[in-house]
């Protein structure tokens, strides 16, 4: 009883609390890229509840701001990866056959490379970008998701209300969206809060190697990028962008953990 | 419109080998309009696949051959949206459980409509109120308030109500009823078999009955068809299959039927179901037959015998 509703609360807690800070944040602060030159690498204080880095910027107005960039990343890498992975999944294992081979060979061979090395190429070849890196991001990493649907698919496929609307007649598109995809609800939102959390820690990477957000626009991985030429003078600058990191991915990873155990009527029973 | 089957053939990719085992070994029988036929059989005789096979719901790797004349052309070969079209709305089917038939997360009104609205062309609306109608028709009582529910609010009876509804909605010419009642209370089969006679008669449906029960069966069909590994071992009229049954496997099956005749031992059949992947030479009962001798190891011829049908040596 505890254990699950403990993750799920406080995944949903701190991702509120950076949604709403996201949103709503850089109205409540400084502006994220005016610099004061006599302002430059001051510690936490009242006026800067975080700091100000080397050009004298207000911190908590760049992390606002970052976190902005690594929400709109998430999402749209959920709806891009996502969608592809249950559009593949669903045609994969309902159809099954020569298609599904194609398919699922196709995944066995990107999942051959390492993912990281193949986003870090693509990004190189394409340039860096923000859009560049949702772009790839989204066409690198549907593959989970297509196994994990398509598998779901072929045991539901199987199950006798499937087999009774194909009986009566019913077109397959009008099967596989209404009928069985509603079904996989559980599986597709949990895989989702994992992807969003692995897609914020990606973009961290590559802003963090320069190949994500381009400066002066701020970004989480950006942010500790600037931070460590500095680390000896001024702990902030990497300590907080590297606590926001963690804690929305943990926040997505609790959530996921969460409504996983949640929804799983096995796990109900159990308790 | 008649349906008539002719020397219909079935391989199933077998799931371990995958090699194609021949689970209908030229099975052929005729359905008048508005007619009715039980097919009864053990477990694994084929008569499930009989059903799925007219409207070609089969498992990956299965092939058909033979003729499924539907009225005046045969829908054996038809593809894509052809044999759609054919589903639901020239033969319809419902299936053994209630409870898994109807998905979860669909409201049952809505579950009639969309049939409603693929083969009837009908409107958002005008569906719903067919569903209501429909639900009404089944002697559900509370028809719209019913439509509104989820399955799993729905009794074991109702939910089976439903599903006829669903399968007669779009006033199909055959309904193929697998083991309609298998899974309902003692109590409620005789009202479910009542129900599905009545409203398919309404409309001059024909009934494929398919059932491992011969006394429920008899009390149903017009002409009963027994199955034995794949093929039709015996047919005819159900009356005189059932009062003189010639092949000796319809006869172990009626007195594996209880009576209610105190003193005498019900009767079990002996032998296990045959396997597919290794029938013998011959008719295919004789391991398990009584009456089996020399002349069995060839391939039985069947004989007409009037209205009846019957493949077996010995008699």
């Amino acid at each position: 009883m505890t254990g699950r509703k403990f993750w799920f609360i406080w995944g949903g807690l701190f991702l509120a609390i950076l949604v709403a800070s996201a949103l709503f944040g850089p109205f409540l602060s400084a502006d994220p890229a005016k610099p004061d030159l006599y302002a430059r690498l001051l510690a936490p204080s009242f006026a800067h509840p975080c700091g100000t880095d080397e050009l004298g910027r207000d911190v908590l107005a760049r992390l606002f701001s970052g976190g902005r960039i690594s929400l709109a990343v998430a999402v749209s890498v959920v709806l891009l990866a996502g969608g592809l992975g249950i559009i593949l999944g669903a045609v994969s294992g309902y159809w099954g056959g020569r298609l599904d081979s194609f398919l699922m060979r196709t995944v066995d061979v990107m999942n051959c490379v390492p993912t990281y090395f193949l986003i870090l190429s693509l990004v190189v070849i394409i340039g860096p970008s923000l859009f560049n890196v949702v772009l790839v991001l989204g066409l690198t990493s549907w593959t989970g998701m297509a196994r994990l649907v398509r598998a779901e698919l072929l045991s539901l496929r199987e199950r006798e209300f499937v087999l009774a609307a194909r009986a009566a007649g019913l077109p397959a598109r009008r099967i596989i969206a209404r009928h069985i995809l509603p079904n996989l609800g559980t599986t597709i939102l949990v895989a989702s809060a994992l992807l969003a959390g692995d897609a914020i820690l990606i973009e961290s990477g590559l802003s963090f190697l320069g190949l994500g957000v381009q400066p002066p626009v701020a970004s989480w991985g950006n942010l500790l990028t600037s931070g460590h030429e500095y680390l000896q003078l001024a702990w902030w600058l990497i300590f907080f962008p590297g606590v926001a990191i963690f804690l929305a991915v943990a926040s997505f990873n609790f959530l996921a953990e969460g409504l996983r155990d949640i929804l799983d009527p096995r796990m109900r029973a159990g308790s | 419109m008649t349906l008539s089957v002719r020397n219909l053939r079935l391989w199933l990719r077998s799931p371990e080998t995958g090699v194609p085992v021949e689970v209908l070994r030229g099975v052929s029988f005729e359905l008048g309009e508005g007619g009715s036929l039980g097919i009864v059989g053990e477990s694994g005789s084929g008569k499930t696949m009989s059903g799925l096979s007219l409207i070609g719901l089969l498992p990956e790797g299965a092939r058909r051959e033979g003729e499924i004349i539907l009225g005046d052309r045969d829908i054996i070969g038809l593809r894509g949206d052809d044999i759609r079209a054919v589903r639901g709305k020239s033969i319809a089917m419902i299936f053994q459980d209630p409870a898994t038939a109807l998905n979860p997360l669909i409201r049952v009104g809505e579950q009639i409509a969309e049939s409603l609205r693929t083969h009837e062309g009908k409107g958002q609306a005008e569906a719903a109120r067919g569903a209501v109608e429909w639900l009404g028709r089944v002697g559900i009582d509370d028809p719209s308030g019913t439509a509104q529910k989820y399955p799993h609010q729905l009794s074991g009876g109702m939910r089976q109500r439903a599903i006829i509804a669903m399968a007669l909605c779009c006033g199909p010419r055959v309904l193929v009823a697998d083991e309609p009642t298998t899974a309902l209370d003692v109590s409620l089969q005789r009202q479910v078999l009542d129900l599905i006679g009545e409203v398919r008669r309404s409309s001059n449906t024909a009934l494929i009955l398919v059932s491992h029960d011969l006394a429920l069966v008899s009390n149903e069909v017009e002409r009963i068809a027994i199955m034995y590994a794949g093929r039709v071992v015996e047919a005819g009229p159900t009356a005189e299959v059932v009062a003189g049954a010639l092949h000796p496997y319809t006869r172990m099956l009626l007195k594996a039927v209880p009576a209610w005749k105190r003193g005498e031992p019900l009767e079990s059949v002996p032998g296990a179901p045959p396997d597919f992947a290794a029938l013998p030479a011959g008719c295919s009962f004789r391991p398990r037959c009584p009456l089996a001798s020399d002349k069995c190891r060839q391939e039985p011829v069947p004989e007409q015998r009037g209205p009846r049908m019957v493949e077996c040596w010995n008699v």
